[in-house]
């Protein structure tokens, strides 16, 4: 690899992805000081210094690794809460003025499903070092009976001389007792056995495939963080770990070695005594699980509202466009998205699209693509409009607002297939609020698609743009690429070639055949004399495949890179995953 | 063997009014679980023979039946709607279970076998959770079984050698000339 394409490729890391992995080296490095302040704590401590002598430094890795999936546990709830991130989406821009950090904020918001899915990861990693080190510690506790005439041995029958001076949770231990019986004689042993099985079943049905293919497994199992949580705040309520409570009277450091004279030597004439610590986990857990619970009784609030259709619109290509009633929602902004739910269907399921109509619209509407059996079943339901329709429960709206586009002097808008969704809402708030917002001068719109019929439903909406914007030149540009074709098709284009419309879309720009070239139209945009002097900036905004996303990143860091004293131009790309 | 059909359709049933929306393959999910299982009770197995705590001895069955799982396991099974992706290098253990012809098709026998293969695993703290949730992965295949799934080996992807490569290039515009505006 050459210096300039290692150069590239280090840009593009600290521009794309830093404030993620900023954010995640904060996470990490806090999991491993909280796991090794608690280690040096519980190894060094003297009030757990007979407990250390009976099963050495197993009770420090436990409680170390304790305290990092309390402080995990208490992370994993926060980034399922939509309703709480849309607040904090929605204040930030009052807090945080400089707009480029508002943008590295954003877009960390974007991607808390991914951060559920880290924490979930250590969770599962320190669970299996907290399990480890008790098993050792239970397997010593009673294997430490086998011992005779040492610390150990004493410390076992201290309970027979004084009541509370009882360190070993095991007393009647004999020869025959199998481990397991012990061990389910504690709650702590048996919310452990809980916890881990609930926590296998969870992380089984977490895989990519069982997401993808049997969602409905992936969010039933799920639940099962409600058992978890409940064993989780019950597992150290009976105080097994016992830490020594009169450390004046009797010094450990001086007694350990006189073991042998406790109760007769008048240094150590008082026996040591022990207490249970008391449990902690629900400390940590209480304020997200009551945010968690106010989120879903939120949520279910919202579906029990009335949603009306107003319109259901059937387009080609397995698309069809629902228009609803939005008296009981907020305003959805461009790019945001809601989830829909038809109680005939499937009582418990939500399922997300993306909103394609502007603010000003008195109606809302998503286009939905009829690929899945869910919206498969739900396109036959609603065929019989206006009559027999189906109750269907919205809930949003969700996700950033692309209103990011009028902080650019030009915007470059590219969109492959069902992924323009978005860009439909955000071309229609552009044309009905281009007189408030001056900044914006040039819109570029692409779109990539590889067949034709899905072209009918957005080519209304691009023909009503091209006529309004008629007298505006120069500010919407829109090129869009058929990437596959027929033979039947290609001929149709032949004959077409001289017509004045594009046979396709009816639209005065034609279609262009084959992939865009972006290099040389990126080129000519820095070349174009937009008449101002300072510095452009222009964002470029990507739904796509990840190819598609990872070629504009490589082009925007060189244009940016080549162009630094020539024009000034600047591209800034934002990829949204819609 | 009516009372049996009656309850086995009223499962069938109860399942498919939670679960209408879609068509449910519990063999994949078992498959996942089990594999899992196996990883963690390998791992276990491995732990309690290194610190030789009390009948460490299981664990070394527990080892022997955890390599055992992970055989079987590996091969992810073929899908009835898509065309399911092979797990790396899945083709060898996969031989081995085509050869066993009906023994790992039907997923009843996973069921009988893993829950009694489980049994001496419980008798030991380090080994008790993951044979509790081989049982469940076990309870999975049961239910697999009820809906008379089965398991088929995957092929291997074969590139197509029908349709000849292009001669000419797609139409693309040319390079050197400046695209129009709108």
């Amino acid at each position: 690899m050459s210096l300039q394409s290692i150069r590239l490729w280090f840009r593009l890391f600290i521009v794309n992805d830093l404030a993620t992995i900023l954010f995640l080296f904060i996470w990490i490095v806090t999991n491993i000081i909280l796991f090794i302040a608690q280690f040096f704590n519980y190894h060094q401590s003297r009030s757990f210094f007979y407990l250390r002598a009976l099963i050495s430094d197993g009770v420090s890795v436990a409680r170390a690794s304790a305290l990092c999936l309390n402080f995990n546990c208490l992370l994993i709830l926060l980034p399922v809460c939509r309703n709480l991130l849309s607040l904090i989406r929605y204040l930030l821009p009052h807090c945080i003025i400089e707009s480029r950090f508002r943008r590295f904020t954003i877009r960390l918001f974007d991607q808390h499903v991914e951060f559920h899915r880290c924490v979930g990861y250590a969770i599962c990693f320190w669970s299996f070092v907290h399990v480890s080190a008790h098993i050792y510690n239970y397997e010593s506790l009673i294997d430490v009976h086998n011992e005779y005439g040492t610390l150990a041995a004493v410390l076992n029958l201290l309970y027979l001389k004084s009541s509370d001076s009882q360190i070993n949770p095991f007393d009647k231990i004999n020869s025959n007792t199998l481990g397991v019986g012990a061990m389910f004689g504690t709650t702590a042993g048996i919310t452990g056995i809980i916890l881990c099985v609930c926590l296998l079943i969870i992380l089984s049905s977490s895989t990519m495939l069982i997401r993808r293919s049997f969602y409905e497994i992936f969010w039933y199992t799920h639940h099962l963080f409600i058992v978890f949580f409940v064993c989780l705040m019950l597992h150290g309520l009976q105080g097994i770990v016992k830490s020594q409570i009169n450390l004046q009277e009797h010094n450990p450091d001086i007694c350990a070695s006189l073991y042998r004279e406790w109760g007769t030597n008048e240094q150590c004439r008082i026996y040591p005594r022990f207490a249970g610590s008391k449990p902690a986990s629900w400390i940590w857990l209480c304020v997200p699980l009551c945010l968690y619970i106010l989120e879903r009784i939120l949520r279910f609030i919202r579906s029990l509202q009335q949603v009306k259709i107003v319109n259901v619109i059937r387009h080609k290509s397995n698309v069809i466009e629902i228009h609803f009633n939005k008296k009981s929602m907020t305003t959805p902004q461009p790019g945001q998205y809601i989830y829909l739910k038809c109680f005939s269907l499937a009582k418990f399921e939500w399922h997300p699209f993306t909103v394609t109509s502007a603010a000003e619209e008195n109606y809302v509407s998503v286009h939905i693509r009829t690929i899945g059996n869910w919206t498969k079943e739900l396109a036959k339901n609603l065929e019989k409009y206006p009559e027999d329709i189906p109750r269907i429960s919205i809930d949003g709206p969700y996700g950033s607002p692309a209103d990011d586009v009028f902080n650019y002097d030009g915007v470059i808008l590219i969109g492959a297939g069902i992924g323009v969704t978005p860009y439909a809402a955000i071309l229609k708030h552009i044309r009905s609020s281009q007189a408030d917002h001056l900044r914006l001068r040039r819109v570029y719109f692409y779109w990539m698609c590889n067949t034709t019929a899905c072209y009918e439903w957005f080519a209304e909406m691009l023909q009503e743009l091209e006529r309004e914007l008629r007298d505006r030149i120069n500010f919407l540009t829109y090129k869009i690429y058929l990437t596959q074709w027929s033979m039947s098709e290609a001929r149709a284009i032949i004959e077409n070639n001289t017509d004045t419309c594009d046979i396709w879309t009816g639209l005065q720009a034609k279609t262009h055949y084959g992939r865009p070239n972006f290099d040389v139209d990126f080129q000519s945009i820095i070349d174009e004399d937009w008449k101002i002097k300072d510095k452009r900036d222009i964002g470029v905004f990507v739904c796509g495949p990840k190819p598609l996303v990872k070629q504009l990143q490589r082009l925007c860091i060189k244009m940016n890179g080549d162009s630094i004293s020539k024009n000034k131009v600047h591209f800034y790309l934002n990829k949204e995953n819609f | 063997m009516a009372t049996t059909t009656t309850a086995t359709a009223t499962a069938t049933a109860a399942i498919k009014t939670v679960f209408s929306t879609s068509t449910i393959e519990w063999a994949m999910w078992a498959n996942e679980h089990v594999l899992l299982t196996g990883y963690v009770l390998g791992i276990f197995s491995i732990l309690t023979i290194i610190f030789h705590f009390p009948l460490w001895q299981i664990a070394i069955y527990g080892l022997l039946l955890a390599l055992f799982i992970i055989i079987i396991e590996y091969p992810r099974s073929g899908r009835i709607v898509k065309k399911s992706k092979a797990r790396p290098l899945q083709k060898y253990p996969s031989l081995l279970l085509t050869k066993l012809g009906p023994l790992t098709r039907n997923y009843f026998i996973r069921f009988v076998v893993y829950i009694l293969l489980s049994l001496p695993c419980l008798f030991l703290i380090s080994t008790i959770a993951p044979a509790i949730s081989l049982i469940i992965g076990a309870g999975a295949y049961g239910l697999a079984a009820l809906f008379q799934e089965q398991w088929i080996p995957v092929e291997p992807k074969t590139t197509d050698n029908t349709v000849p490569m292009p001669t000419r290039p797609p139409p693309r515009e040319p390079l050197y000339r400046a695209p129009s505006n709108a």
